[in-house]
């Protein structure tokens, strides 16, 4: 079987099973609190904010976690963004998603051994691993102390400001799922991608 | 010697009481300073001295923590120019005191202010109807009064006119935790069994938080009443439990702690509730409404997107199987 790959190891696919449960959780609970209505929550505020709470403190060790794992692993050479020739790269994919795909071209950066995600994937995932979700863990880690945080900053309250990054990257993240999850569905076979982030195996 | 210590003392704490009082206010002559002085020279201090008649030896001890008095505090608290025994009587001129005078009469505040035009606009009748009817009335305490929560040496008027509503919210609830964290002052009103705090608020998550931000009297008064402070404390099943009477758009702390600037700028830079923003971050009660809209348009817009991609791409797979 040439066409298969061994892509994504058992501590990594462990790790984004609970990273998604956990972030799936955490949108219902943090979108429950700040919008549903009084009369009828749709989750009752006391129970929200406890399972907000936990649910954070879990993906923030599942985050931990990951980040040595895959510091130590081989993994982390899918991580490293080479800046030469990047722009040509990105707009080398762009135009495939928005034009060759429809052609029915064939991808112009296939997945192999040394490089498992396109340009685009790779700029999402390098974003949301060591920005977005770093800056939403350590602004939901504040709120949670609320002792540490700056009272005022240029007169606006601290609590305010950072309750606001802590929404505004939480608003990008769910974005960011809405978008990984319609292009995690583009594969030629129904479902592979979900496949392979079960079974660990890539099919071409 | 120590006379003249006393003396200078005075002077030294009275500069301290009008450095303190003359950021606000003109600044005051306290007429009633040297008389006081009478009393505060023992009241005021830790410790007291007096001449034993019978030893004729001067003796020093200690004052009693119940009994003293902060200059400080009685100069800048509300009735900071009385006479000690404008309240008191005169019998306490005299030491040792007379045993009898502890049963002495003293005023509360509706015998003073009551049917007042003066002090109308504090509604002190509504407030004493108020406070019988609380949990505290004195038919249930018989040894609760006004002045329980209003210490009588040092009590001021602070919440009608806050620029720092945080020092006002701790000083209020301090007035409530003087007795409600302190077994020893309870038992001086009931045998019931002392709760503290902290376990009887397990519910609430943050507690901390939450007794810097907000007053007891939010989930505990009955915000209907007249005054501008609640005094009707009702009993603790009905107090508020229910998180989103304040974790909500319209949160019930517009209508108590934050009556007065609700009045004015309600919506700033697009927020519901702006003025909570000043100095809380409320969770559901802080809401910008043009994030609100910006989020709800990105997000309609992309997943618009997505469709819109996802169908041309059905579209040119048949296309191309054609082919
Ligand atoms: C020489 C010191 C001294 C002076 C002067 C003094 N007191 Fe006292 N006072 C005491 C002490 C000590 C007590 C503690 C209880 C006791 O010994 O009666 C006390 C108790 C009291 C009490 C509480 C009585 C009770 O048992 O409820 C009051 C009220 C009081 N003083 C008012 C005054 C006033 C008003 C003045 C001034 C007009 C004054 N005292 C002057 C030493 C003094
Ligand atoms: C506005 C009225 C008022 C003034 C002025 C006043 N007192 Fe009192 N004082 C009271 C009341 C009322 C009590 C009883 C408090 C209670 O029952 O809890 C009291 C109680 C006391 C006590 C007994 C201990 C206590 O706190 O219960 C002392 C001692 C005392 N006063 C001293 C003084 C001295 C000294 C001054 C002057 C510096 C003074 N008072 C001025 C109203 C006053
Ligand atoms: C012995 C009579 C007397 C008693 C008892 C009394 N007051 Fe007063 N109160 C006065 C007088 C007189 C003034 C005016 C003082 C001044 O303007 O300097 C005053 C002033 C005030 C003020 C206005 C202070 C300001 O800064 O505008 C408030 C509020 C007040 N009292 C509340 C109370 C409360 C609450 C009680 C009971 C806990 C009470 N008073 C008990 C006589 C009394
Ligand atoms: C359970 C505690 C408690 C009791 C008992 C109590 N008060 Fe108060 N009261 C407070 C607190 C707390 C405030 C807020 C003080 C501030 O920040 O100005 C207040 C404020 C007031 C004010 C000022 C309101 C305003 O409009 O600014 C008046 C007047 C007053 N009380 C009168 C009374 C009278 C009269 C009684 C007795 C019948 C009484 N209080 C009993 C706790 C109490
Ligand atoms: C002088 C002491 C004292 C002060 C000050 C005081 N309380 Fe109380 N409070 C009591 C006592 C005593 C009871 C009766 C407790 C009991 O029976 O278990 C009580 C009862 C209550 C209850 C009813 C509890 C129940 O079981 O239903 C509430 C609520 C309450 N207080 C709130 C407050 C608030 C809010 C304040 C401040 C504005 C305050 N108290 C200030 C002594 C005090
Ligand atoms: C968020 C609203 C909230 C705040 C703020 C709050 N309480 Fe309560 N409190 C409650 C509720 C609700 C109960 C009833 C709890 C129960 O029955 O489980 C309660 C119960 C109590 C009781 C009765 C305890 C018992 O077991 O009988 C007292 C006394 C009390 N509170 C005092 C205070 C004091 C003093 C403060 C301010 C330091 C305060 N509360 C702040 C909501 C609040
Ligand atoms: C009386 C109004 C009130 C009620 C009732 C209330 N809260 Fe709050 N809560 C506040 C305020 C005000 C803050 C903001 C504190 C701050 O700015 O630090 C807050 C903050 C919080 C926070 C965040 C603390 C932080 O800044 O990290 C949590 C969590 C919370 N509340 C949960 C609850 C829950 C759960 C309940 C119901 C059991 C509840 N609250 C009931 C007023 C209230
Ligand atoms: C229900 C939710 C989710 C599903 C179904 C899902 C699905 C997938 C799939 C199929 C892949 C492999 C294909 C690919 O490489 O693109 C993948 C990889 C990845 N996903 Fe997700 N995902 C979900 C949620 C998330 C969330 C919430 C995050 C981060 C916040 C995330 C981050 C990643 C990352 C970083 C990878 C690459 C992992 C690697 O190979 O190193 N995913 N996901």
């Amino acid at each position: 079987m040439a066409n298969r790959l061994y892509l994504y190891p058992i501590w990594l696919r462990i790790w984004h099973m609970i990273n998604a449960l956990l972030f799936l959780a955490l949108i219902v609970t943090g979108l429950s609190m700040q919008y549903s209505p009084v009369e009828n929550p749709l989750i009752e505020f006391q129970t929200a904010i406890a399972v907000h709470n936990i649910a954070g403190i879990l993906i923030i060790a599942a985050y931990i976690i990951f980040m040595v794992t895959n510091f130590s692993s081989s993994n982390k050479k899918y991580y490293v963004m080479k800046k030469k020739g990047l722009m040509d790269r990105l707009m080398k994919q762009s135009r495939y998603y928005a034009y060759g795909m429809f052609k029915g071209e064939s991808t112009p950066f296939p997945v192999t051994e040394d490089e498992k995600f396109n340009p685009l994937q790779k700029l999402s995932y390098v974003g949301v691993i060591y920005i977005l979700l770093p800056i939403l863990m350590i602004t939901g880690l504040a709120l949670l102390y609320p002792e540490f945080i700056v009272h005022k900053v240029f007169g606006l309250n601290g609590t305010m400001l950072t309750a606001l990054l802590h929404m505004f990257m939480g608003f990008l993240l769910t974005l960011f799922l809405l978008i990984h999850l319609y292009f995690a569905s583009l594969s030629k076979k129904k479902f592979a991608n979900f496949k392979s982030m079960i079974t660990g195996w890539h099919e071409h | 010697m120590i006379k003249l210590s006393h003396k200078y003392s005075l002077v030294f704490l009275l500069s301290f009481a009008v450095l303190f009082s003359s950021a606000q206010e003109e600044v005051r002559e306290y007429t009633n300073a040297g008389e006081n002085h009478h009393c505060l020279k023992c009241h005021g201090q830790s410790f007291y001295t007096f001449y034993n008649d019978w030893t004729e030896l001067d003796v020093r001890k200690i004052m009693p923590q119940e009994y003293y008095v902060d200059t400080v505090m009685f100069y800048s608290a509300s009735h900071w120019d009385f006479k000690c025994t404008d309240c008191h009587t005169e019998d306490y001129q005299t030491f040792p005191h007379d045993g009898e005078l502890r049963m002495e009469f003293l005023n509360t505040c509706v015998d003073c202010h009551g049917g007042d035009e003066d002090w109308e606009h504090f509604k002190f009748e509504d407030i004493e109807e108020d406070f019988n009817a609380s949990v505290h009335s004195p038919e249930t305490l018989p040894n609760f009064s006004c002045w329980s929560c209003h210490d009588p040496h040092s009590y001021k008027l602070d919440y009608r006119n806050t620029e720092d509503l945080i020092s006002t919210i701790s000083k209020n609830n301090d007035a409530c935790m003087k007795c409600h964290n302190q077994e020893s002052h309870m038992r001086l009103h009931t045998d019931e069994p002392f709760k503290d705090l902290a376990t009887s608020h397990e519910f609430l998550p943050n507690q901390r938080a939450h007794y810097n931000k907000v007053r007891c009297i939010e989930c505990h008064g009955d915000l209907d009443g007249e005054a501008l402070v609640a005094h009707k404390i009702l009993p603790a099943e009905e107090s508020v439990k229910n998180c989103k009477e304040c974790h909500s758009k319209n949160s019930l702390l517009m209508a108590s702690l934050y009556k007065f600037q609700s009045q004015e700028n309600r919506k700033k830079f697009g927020f519901y509730n702006a003025s909570i923003l000043n100095e809380s971050y409320v969770i559901g009660a802080s809401k910008n409404y043009i994030l609100n809209v910006f989020t709800i348009v990105v997000f309609a817009l992309s997943i618009l997107a997505i469709l819109t991609h996802a169908i041309i791409l059905r579209i040119s797979k048949k296309k191309n199987h054609g082919k």
